[in-house]
């Protein structure tokens, strides 16, 4: 943008085929405004081998249906059309009205599963009286603004207090939810990914007990309706409010079954062990505070049985570590058990310690740590600008080990679960500080 | 007994009525208002690209490596550099390796750029 706005000088953007289309449509059009020429190059471009090279030069550009070089010669030289010229602001798209056409129940949930409006399920549909109802749960109004830069990429998609009871409605919640509801939708936009990340969300705090979260046997399982339906939200929100929707605005090639819901989970504070910390004390929230923490990555492991005498759960944590996506962030859901052996027989006195002993212990060879899309991409360039330890990691032999968890702080530890295995999960999401749920109550 | 003009109404209208289609009932149920749960996305001003020369010839073209897989190249901007020596010996290509990961800013390379007074830049690739 700025070569062609600031410095008058064309440019043809090359966009993997499969993803050019937002390119070339929602984000011109909601983002930057500008009609940026793209040519929709075939995919994949790397990992092809010289002797394929020439062969994908030959290939056809996605936008245009031209052959590529031509294409992108064209882009460069070609006269503008006169959208191409166009400056000022766009006529506002009207404004959504408030009520839709009335119509039968079935018409109704045929609508709104064709507007993208559900997660394929029936849901719940917002009557005035419902919503109405559902607005009870909180004491700000209807028509107070939650936020305005929403969609992808911060675009200007703002939305009411009323739009989230909507929504909630929808989801199948009750009032005594909306606060919870209101402060997850208050940190769109979500981290999305053509990589298949997924998000957890965690209450702490009070509201656990008062909305009636799982935190105990099955916390992850469909066993509570407070869970079901926040993460259920959660969806509803992404794609009603944020405006994903695969193939469109988000592109996601595997998806991830950990958005069915989420990961919605309260933890289990009432199990910590002795000077273990309930997650948001840990981020500087008064422990009377109820809070929710939404978490990002890609990694979920299963620990494979449960703990066993021989083998200190530490010990295979550390293991474990080798598989996350080195975003240099891990967190870990364990059993209170798990927690309790770790206390009592491993002698880690807080979740800060065993953050310090993992952050020590965990090892990868560099070439493994190297080895996907999220170091190469996003790290490697800091440790050839000399940033370390990126830029002593890249220099080392592949097989040398290096400690990728260098930040104990970005090792965190959710204690949830039912007591009946020592059972723990590890992921390589990265947590923020949390927000306040009680500022919606 | 009513009157035979009314009756004759009466028959009348019924058979008129009878052809319009029912207004607040379909054979799915009754209906019902609820409300729009959709958001309204405001439209970003619009900003007019740059004008084209109609040609490269005789000028620069800087094909930037945006560097998302972070290997540092990306040969398929190699093989069009290539591509220009072969087919357009009259452009004079720079191929340049962005800095920072592909999200980043790079001003100092698009200042390289305006003060060339390249002809074009190509930018990619983005996956």
């Amino acid at each position: 943008m700025t070569l062609e706005k600031e410095y008058g000088i064309p440019t043809v953007s090359l966009s993997n085929e499969n993803i050019v289309s937002f390119g070339t449509g929602p984000h011109q059009e909601y983002s930057t405004g500008m009609p940026l020429r793209f040519v929709g190059v075939p995919y994949p471009f790397t990992g092809l081998g010289e002797d394929k090279l020439g062969e994908w030069l030959r290939g056809k550009d996605r936008v245009s249906g031209k052959s590529l070089m031509p294409a992108i010669v064209d882009a460069l030289t070609e006269p503008l059309t006169a959208e191409e010229r166009k400056s000022g602001t766009p006529p506002e798209a009207a404004a959504e009205p408030r009520f839709l056409p009335p119509d039968t129940e079935d018409n109704l949930q045929r609508l709104f599963k064709e507007r993208g409006w559900t997660d394929f399920n029936p849901v719940i549909l917002p009557t005035e009286e419902r919503v109405r109802a559902m607005l009870r749960g909180t004491s700000h109004r209807p028509d107070e603004l939650v936020k305005k830069e929403a969609g992808t990429f911060g675009t200007s998609r703002p939305f009411t207090v009323e739009k989230v009871a909507v929504i909630a409605v929808m989801a199948g919640a009750k009032p005594e939810y909306l606060p919870v509801i209101l402060a997850l939708a208050s940190q769109v936009p979500y981290m999305d990914s053509t990589t298949s990340n997924a998000n957890m969300v965690l209450l702490s705090g009070p509201i656990r007990r008062e909305i009636g979260m799982n935190s105990g046997i099955g916390v992850l399982s469909p066993t509570a309706e407070a869970n079901s339906v926040i993460g259920r939200s959660m969806n509803l929100i992404h794609s009603i409010i944020q405006g994903y929707k695969e193939g469109e605005t988000g592109f996601s090639s595997l998806g991830n079954p950990l958005r069915y819901n989420n990961m919605t989970l309260a933890e289990n504070e009432e199990a910590l062990p002795e000077g273990w910390k309930p997650v948001h004390v840990e981020n500087g929230h008064p422990p009377e505070a109820s809070v929710l923490t939404i978490f990002s990555g890609w990694n979920f492991v299963n620990c494979s049985g449960s703990v066993v005498e021989h083998y200190a759960p530490q010990l295979l944590m550390r293991d474990f570590t080798r598989v996350l996506a080195a975003t240099g962030s891990a967190t870990l859901i364990m059993d209170p058990s798990v927690a309790r052996q770790l206390r009592e027989t491993q002698g880690f006195a807080s979740k800060g310690a065993l953050g310090e002993w993992l952050s020590k212990n965990a090892e990868v060879p560099a070439a493994t740590y190297w080895a996907n899309s999220i170091t190469s991409g996003m790290t490697a360039p800091l440790g050839r600008q000399g940033l370390e330890p990126y830029a002593t990691w890249l220099k080392v032999p592949g097989e040398t080990l290096i400690k990728h968890l260098p930040n104990a702080r970005n090792i965190r530890t959710i204690v949830a679960g039912g007591e009946t295995a020592s059972v723990w999960f590890l992921t390589d999401f990265m947590g923020g500080r949390g927000v306040s749920i009680d500022h919606w109550r | 007994m009513a009157p035979k003009s009314l009756v004759t109404f009466m028959l009348l209208a019924g058979t008129v009525l009878a052809g319009v289609p029912a207004l607040a009932e379909d054979s799915g149920g009754r209906r019902i208002t609820v409300l729009n749960p959709a958001v309204t996305e405001k439209r970003a001003p619009r900003v007019p690209l740059a004008p084209r020369a109609g040609t490269l010839e005789g000028k620069t073209v800087y094909l930037v490596d945006m560097n998302y897989e972070g290997l540092g190249r990306t040969p398929v901007l190699e093989e069009m550099e290539r591509w220009f020596g072969a087919n357009m010996p009259g452009v004079r290509t720079v191929r340049r390796l962005k800095s920072g990961s592909y999200v980043s800013d790079d001003p100092a390379l698009w200042k390289e750029i305006a003060a060339s007074r390249a002809g074009g830049v190509i930018l990619g690739v983005a996956g």
